[in-house]
């Protein structure tokens, strides 16, 4: 059964992630990983996360995608046989140095990271008899030729399903390294591909609009019954770096769509699904390269197509049965009186007015401003722990 | 240390051998950002004129491979006479394994572009038998020497020409072309220029052949300052002519033949070709963020 694999940039994303239907998490040490921005996970942090994981029957991977220069050997067996005492499920490395090593020295299960850009069954094929038990393929193949790729080997295949893609084929590009020293294969990727350039022939300017190779984001709802029949063994969603509520509703989402294409053997309607991916998306979407050759309709030319999500406004601490009442962690302003939704990790959701907000101290408020401030909010009806709530747009 | 440069005219090719050890040739539909394309029987020319100097060849066949794609490679490579070649440049190692399946994996140089920067990484093909490896373009000249001391194939370096830093399969220019609803009149074109906004006095030229796009760096590498330190690691240094033609591979060729930076030739040559050199990374550290540098 595929498996659907979530990202978690520190333990609370990760405890939500897997709340809210992913079967496994991909997270950073502090060591070898990229996404250097990431609020990455110490060891004692990764010891509490597979113990979380692992009660639910559940699992984590660790990243340690760097492409090392030799200054990044020392310590990499001691860190390996930190994540092996971490009790972690696997690595994903894209490096032969840390893929040998961990499979020479530790009993760590190694998976190769998109970083290798492997798009064929030879080179798939190659990793798995070194040992390497799961290769995560590059991005540039649509969904015909994942499925025949797979059907040419016996290692478990991961595909990219959602999130920020790449623009150059994943490992190969220095950009970043160039334009700004940041080595991108180390964890410094400044994103150069999604700035704006002037295009000229010569000297000339051909036209005054910029040209960027910034891409939209990977969206595959509609392809996930394919992948499934293609005995795709995980669907990833990329992005460590997002937020709280990006996770919650994206992992959301994909489980309660795989879980009605395995329970019916069909999906019913994909529009449900898509207008639940929208309430998060702060770039616009679309599939990539899984329907064939990504044309202009997949790129981006505006600067600041980012905006930041304000629908995301508190999470659900606690619910007091008796009362009625949920301890509520603010996350972005709100004010009473406005209707809200409930997104909870079972999948349930429910729409309600807010009418009563209090502060710890019992005094009655009406405008919650403050980020992480604790609020007391009547609910109508019983709601989950890890719940949120989001504005009714 | 062997000196080999990519070709433009199949004309000058008697020259290019006469001062080169060696030359690079490919063809589009499966190298890429290639000086020109040639087809089978322009190849075989080529293999052949070498072969009569008792000069080296090599095919340059560096685009990443679909299943499919690798069967046409297959059968692209069972057109030449794989026996009179010196090696065969791939950037897939699904090429690695398709020259394994010919019997001719002594053929194949492994270019990853930036993946080879460290030893390890650079002599992991070597238990395929492979004829050697590529070093990073990204790492410092000490790293270099360092892979150089330990290495367990032949090392490969591009030791003069525009780097590439970017290659996407997608077509971005025709998808710009059809942004903007201009007629893209820009397929291999080696004309096209970007610059960033912030960095007005970096112009990077922009190149679209059948691999997909690909973006280069603004300056033209160069090691001439360097030969002495790397003739004792490097097997073969690689003066890449993309966008020039062959009588820049061939002032190119003397200079480094010679060992001589003479400023006013330099001077001359990139006031003739409108561009400007630098040494890369040879002496800058790439970092992982800005707190680190």
């Amino acid at each position: 059964m595929a498996e659907l694999l979530a990202p978690a940039g520190d333990l609370e994303k990760l405890k939500t992630a897997l709340l809210y239907g992913a079967d496994a998490v991909f997270i950073g040490g502090q060591s070898f990983s990229l996404r250097a921005r990431a609020s990455n996970f110490s060891l004692d942090d990764m010891k509490e996360a597979t113990a979380f994981a692992h009660k639910l029957g559940k699992k984590v991977y660790v990243t340690t995608n760097i492409i090392p220069h030799h200054e990044d050997f020392d310590g990499l067996l001691e860190y390996l046989k930190g994540l092996e005492s971490a009790h972690v499920d696997a690595i994903i490395t894209a490096s032969p140095y840390i893929v040998d090593t961990a499979l020479k020295q530790t009993s760590l299960e190694v998976h190769l990271s998109t970083q290798q850009s492997a798009i064929n069954a030879r080179t798939v094929n190659f990793w798995y008899k070194k040992g390497v038990k799961r290769i995560v393929l590059g991005r540039e193949l649509d969904k015909h030729q994942i499925k025949e790729l797979k059907e040419q080997t016996e290692a478990d295949i991961e595909v990219f399903i959602h999130g920020g893609m790449c623009m150059s084929y994943s490992g190969r590009c220095s950009l970043s390294d160039n334009m700004t020293g940041r080595d991108a294969n180390r964890g410094g990727c400044a994103h150069s591909c999604r700035w704006q350039y002037e295009i000229l022939d010569g000297k000339e300017k051909i036209n005054d609009t910029y040209f960027s190779m910034s891409s939209k984001d990977l969206e595959a709802i509609e392809q996930i019954p394919f992948l499934i029949d293609a005995n795709i063994a995980s669907l990833k969603i990329e992005g460590r770096m997002k937020s709280l509520h990006y996770i919650a509703t994206v992992v959301s989402t994909y489980r309660k769509l795989i879980d009605e294409y395995l329970a019916t053997n069909q999906v019913k309607d994909y529009e449900p699904y898509i207008k639940a991916m929208v309430k998060t998306e702060n770039r616009l979407s679309s599939h990539g390269y899984l329907e064939g050759m990504p044309g202009v309709e997949q790129q981006l030319y505006n600067m600041r197509s980012e905006t930041p999500n304000q629908l995301f406004i508190g999470l659900v601490k606690s619910y007091d049965k008796e009362s009625g009442y949920a301890m509520i962690e603010q996350r972005n302003y709100f004010e009473n009186g406005e209707n809200v939704e409930v997104l909870m990790p079972s999948g349930k959701e429910i729409q309600f007015k807010i009418e009563e907000i209090y502060d710890v101290d019992g005094k009655k408020i009406d405008i919650c401003r403050h980020p992480k401030q604790l609020l007391k909010v009547k609910v109508p009806v019983a709601i989950e722990e890890h719940a949120m709530l989001r504005r009714l747009s | 240390m062997k000196l080999l440069v990519t070709v433009f005219d199949l004309n000058n090719v008697d020259q290019l051998l006469d001062r080169a050890d060696g030359i690079i040739v490919g063809n589009h539909k499966f190298g890429t950002r290639l000086t020109n394309s040639f087809s089978v029987d322009e190849l075989i020319f080529c293999i052949d004129k070498a072969r009569a100097k008792q000069k080296e060849i090599f095919i340059q066949a560096n685009q990443m491979f679909t299943d499919k794609h690798l069967e046409l490679f297959k059968a692209f490579l069972q057109e030449l006479p794989l026996d009179k070649l010196n090696g065969v440049v791939v950037a897939d190692i699904g090429g690695v394994m398709v020259l394994e399946e010919l019997g001719y994996s002594k053929l194949a140089v492994y270019n990853p572009e930036t993946l080879h920067t460290n030893y390890f990484d650079f002599n992991y093909l070597s238990s395929e038998s492979i004829k050697g490896a590529y070093v990073a373009k990204e790492i410092t000249l000490e790293d270099i020497e360092m892979i150089g001391k330990k290495k367990q194939h032949d090392l490969f370096m591009v030791g003069h020409g525009h780097l590439n830093m970017f290659y996407s399969k997608r077509n971005l220019i025709q998808n710009y072309a059809d942004f903007t609803q201009i007629e893209n009149v820009f397929v291999e074109k080696q004309t096209l220029r970007i610059k960033e906004r912030t960095r007005k006095d970096q112009v990077y030229p922009l190149f679209s052949d059948l691999a997909g796009t690909h973006v280069f760096r603004s300056k033209v590498f160069q090691t001439l300052n360097v030969l002495d330190k790397l003739e004792e690691i490097v097997d073969y240094l690689v003066i890449d002519t993309i966008f020039k033609d062959d009588s820049y591979g061939l002032s190119i060729l003397d200079m480094y033949q010679h060992k001589v930076y003479n400023l006013e030739r330099v001077q001359q040559i990139q006031v003739t070709y409108e561009e400007q050199w630098d040494d890369g990374f040879l002496y800058f550290k790439t970092f992982y963020k800005k707190g680190d540098m």
